[in-house]
């Protein structure tokens, strides 16, 4: 239903910024617009085309593809991408800045080569995924008869990938020129804090010479109608403590235990993470602009063959966190809570807090990217969804960290975005899928975005110098 | 005239025995305390002890002492050292001295001798892992049998002696086999000696009775989830109120013990004794994936369970608040011993006039001039239990007076006088338990030396 008026609308964009469709060009159009008709938005079965159906057999034959934690096959993903670069007729270059972790990098160059480019990010892993709390194996992609589409990576982030890819594929099929360069990115080791990946891609001397002038990265679903975009991350931080105390005998009590003060820590983090949750489930604030910790890891205890030695107490006890702060707040003032109350050395307590990452951009300012009228991007980014039909909610702050961040640091723009509507957040979990028909949906936003971000030519020299610092 | 000459006579004859047993001690100490620090050199830590060497060791002692050695080994590569001396009437029920030759393992870094060196400082104490628990007790059994044969006493009742493996694991290759044995049910035992607790006052302890191990592992389970997120009911939310439901039970039992109105073997005792959740992984540097809340949550707890618990209060508290399935929570023993004897009474010696065992044990350690504290109930486990189980009165006792208690702890040491008064008070009441004729012959036994 949304599809009509697109198709419509898009030949009309096109044509305005003088880009002239042959015949051929035309007839294809219309015979897209024509199957478009037949796409209904959330009918169980619906009437999907071949095309369709093509489309939705790439991104499970991606979704097969075992990328997840510890030992992600990323040969086999670089391998299947480049396959589909080279039939969508972009061109491959591979770069590996660490051996073992290769970075797909496909361009599609424009017809200024002076203008900063279009970049279209996503990362090749994924996180590990236990089989046994799945209804269906976490790689098989299976589709059930509702279309729900199974597998580790079907939100985080695979999806955007195959889509990046499809829309670029219409694009040509239409015979789309963009202004602009089009450079799709594959990066390795994102879930794992990207330092053998983005980080060290955005300092390269290949992605100095891409002129990237604008970013979209991944997102995050969204459970009502409403895409959502994100401006900027939360910044991560691991936080490690560890307590010592006298070990004893198991059938002994007595104060001051390792167990005993690491519980105790537990306890005081628990308190504040409550403060900052309560603040969230009262609606004061959002999700993302609250400090959030929450506990990854625990370990105590004496190792036995059979598991734990179960009449010692151990003499040393740890718990790990995964912290993350908006990008406005103050690490140090955390810092300092954790020295007084949460790991005191008076309760015989040390910590690590591990940063994650830049914290701010090149020029000192925290790492945002702007989402009014001082970013010319973001009009037009606004606008093309509009155009694609999309509901855009208000910019948010993602709760998580992604790797747009390496490129905010560089004082780039970067939106997050995923065009997943309607779909429960479910990455990192159990049963991620995504649905076909939203899938679908999803490449359709993206031709529009593409299209829009690789055409813009915006008013001024001087506006174009800006955008390039 | 005649009756001076007789006491000078008496006197002459008594000086010299004293005169020669004096030089026989002073030799003596030295040698004795040479074989206790040989056996503590032994190496019979978990997770592998040298069990080989210290069958090899106390097999050379017997020998030594002219008893008899069999090695028994209802599991390969634990072995059961068993001496016996047989005695006069061997119908009667005999003595079992019962130790154990593992020790718990030792962090050296944290020694100040290395915990199998057997150094002795300037005071005396000799350190070494198992100098209180319990090599010290084995060799003093020995010790004693050796002084005893040495001055001529043989014993009506048999005396066997039994060093067992596997007793800091749980037992269940040494002593749990060894009593079911048909072996043991021939010996027909009728009193056993195990280890007690070193006391840090002037009397010495003994132990009646002792804490049933509950040991258990409870296990969370929630929504796993990306760590960036806040939500609740995740698998350590749930272990945390768990752990916080058990932490308050500990300190109501805890506060019991500290304000004196209990005993520590008196109160139900919990103890985490290990914590695990996450996500391993072989990339991070904590060994786990950093950004993901785990699905599960476990802890591990040791409770110690005295015979007058209410046993089936405890289960319902820990199926109702400890580990509801309501929060999502599962429970599993790993062993639960159980706070009755086979014959369903509760697995406590008596210790009163009523039973003549305890009379005799009191009578040997006054005869040899030591003090006795009220039995007590042991806090932790021993292999008595196994004994009790059966229905055979046994008492924990391991003769250390004036000395701090440091079993499993770094540091461990015996001081060398108290070693030797130890074999001393063995001795005092090995003859008392040995020449014990049975219910209807106390006159006979009481006329003996």
């Amino acid at each position: 239903m949304v599809a009509v008026p697109t198709e419509i609308l898009l030949v009309g964009y096109v044509t305005l910024h003088g880009h002239w469709l042959t015949a051929k060009s035309l007839l294809l159009l219309v015979f897209i617009f024509c199957a478009g008709a037949g796409a209904g938005a959330g009918a169980p079965d619906f009437p999907s085309t071949s095309d369709e159906e093509s489309q939705i057999e790439r991104f499970q034959q991606y979704l097969r593809i075992r990328t997840a934690h510890p030992y992600p096959d990323y040969a086999g993903a670089v391998s299947f991408l480049s396959a589909q670069a080279r039939s969508i007729g972009l061109e491959t270059l591979t770069l590996e800045f660490t051996p073992g972790k290769p970075l797909l990098l496909l361009s599609w160059y424009g017809s200024d080569l002076s203008l900063p480019s279009l970049l279209l990010n996503s990362h090749l892993d994924s996180v590990p995924a236990e089989p046994s709390h799945w209804i269906h194996p976490p790689f098989s992609a299976h589709r059930d008869p509702e279309g729900r589409i199974y597998a580790r990576g079907a939100q985080d982030d695979k999806s955007i990938a195959i889509q990046y890819l499809e829309a670029l594929r219409h694009l040509k099929a239409r015979g789309f020129s963009p202004l602009r360069s089009i450079h799709v990115s594959f990066v390795p080791d994102e879930e794992i804090g990207g330092a053998d990946g983005h980080a060290k891609f955005v300092a390269s001397e290949q992605f100095r010479r891409l002129n990237i002038g604008f970013v979209l990265d991944e997102g995050q679903a969204s459970p009502t109608d409403e895409l959502r975009v994100f401006y900027a991350d939360r910044l991560p931080f691991s936080l490690i403590v560890n307590a010592v105390g006298s070990p004893g005998h198991g059938s002994k009590m007595y104060d001051g235990s390792a167990v005993e003060n690491l519980m105790e820590c537990a306890e005081a983090v628990a308190r504040f993470r409550d403060s900052q949750f309560d603040l969230v489930k009262a609606g004061i604030m959002a999700g993302f602009e609250v400090i959030s910790v929450n506990t990854v890891y625990m370990k105590a205890g004496t190792p036995a063959p059979t598991g734990f030695v179960m009449n010692l107490q151990p003499s040393e006890a740890e718990m790990g966190f995964d912290v993350r702060l908006p990008p406005t707040e103050d690490i140090d003032v955390l810092r300092k809570r954790i020295q007084e109350e949460w790991a005191p050395i008076s309760r015989n307590m040390t910590y690590q807090l591990i940063q994650k990452g830049p914290t701010r951009d090149i020029n000192g300012r925290p790492l945002v990217t702007a989402t009014n009228e001082s970013n010319p991007w973001w009009s037009v980014f606004e606008q093309a969804i509009s155009v694609a039909g999309g509901k855009l909610g208000k910019p948010e702050i993602l709760s998580s960290t992604t790797d747009a961040r390496y490129l905010r640091q560089m004082g780039i723009p970067a939106l997050g975005f995923s065009p997943m509507v309607n779909t429960p957040i479910l990455l990192h979990d159990h049963n991620e899928f995504l649905k076909d028909t939203v899938f679908l949906n999803g490449i359709k936003i993206y031709e529009n975005l593409i299209s829009a971000l690789s055409s813009f030519q915006s008013e001024s020299i001087l506006e174009e110098i800006h955008l390039e610092l | 005239m005649v009756r001076n000459l007789i006491d000078i006579l008496f006197l002459l004859s008594l000086l010299t025995a004293i005169a020669t047993s004096a030089s026989l001690i002073d030799d003596d100490v030295y040698a004795t305390i040479a074989r206790f620090q040989e056996y503590l050199r032994i190496n019979t830590s978990h997770p592998l002890p040298d069990y080989a060497t210290s069958t090899r060791f106390l097999l050379a002692q017997a020998a030594s002492i002219g008893l008899h050695a069999e090695t028994l080994e209802f599991v390969a590569g634990k072995p059961i050292v068993f001496l016996s001396w047989a005695g006069l009437r061997p119908f009667l029920p005999s003595i079992l001295l019962n130790s154990h030759t593992d020790v718990v393992p030792a962090e050296p870094h944290k020694w100040h001798h290395p915990p199998f060196s057997a150094s002795t400082d300037a005071a005396g104490k000799i350190f070494a892992r198992g100098s209180q628990d319990m090599k010290c007790v084995g060799a003093q059994y020995l010790e004693a049998i050796r002084l005893l044969k040495a001055k001529g006493f043989t014993p009506d009742r048999t005396i066997h002696l039994s060093f067992l493996p596997d007793e800091e694991i749980g037992g269940h290759a040494g002593a749990e086999l060894f009593a079911k044995s048909s072996k043991f049910q021939e010996l027909n035992v009728g009193v056993v000696l195990d280890e007690g607790l070193a006391s840090t006052g002037q009397d010495y302890r003994v132990f009646n009775a002792e804490r049933s191990p509950w040991w258990m592992v409870i296990k969370a389970r929630g929504a796993p989830g990306h760590g960036a997120r806040m939500y609740d009911g995740t698998a350590m939310e749930n272990l945390f109120k768990s752990l916080e439901v058990i932490r308050r039970f500990r300190t109501s039992q805890f506060d019991l013990v500290k304000s004196g109105r209990k005993a520590e073997g008196e109160v139900v005792s919990v103890n985490t004794v290990f914590l695990r959740a996450g996500s391993p992984s072989s990339t991070s540097q904590t060994g786990f994936v950093m950004n993901v809340q785990p699905s599960e949550a476990e802890a591990g707890l040791d409770i110690r369970v005295p015979s007058n618990a209410d046993t089936r209060a405890l289960e319902r508290r820990i199926a109702e608040e400890w580990a509801p399935s309501s929060r999502n929570m599962s429970f599993e023993f790993h062993s639960k011993v159980p706070v009755h004897d086979m014959y369903g009474k509760l697995a406590i010696t008596t210790a009163d006039s009523s039973n003549p065992w305890w009379t005799l044990f009191k009578e040997g350690v006054k005869k040899a001039n030591g003090r006795l504290g009220k039995p007590e109930v042991f806090p932790a486990s021993t292999d008595a239990r196994y004994f009790r189980f059966l229905g055979i009165p046994a008492f924990g006792f391991s003769p250390m007076a004036n000395t701090p208690v440091l079993l499993h702890d770094h540091n461990e040491f015996l001081n060398k006088d108290e070693y030797l008064k130890g074999i001393a008070i063995y001795e005092s009441i090995i003859r008392e338990f040995a020449t014990y004729g049975g219910p209807a012959n106390d006159g006979e036994s009481s006329a003996e030396l």
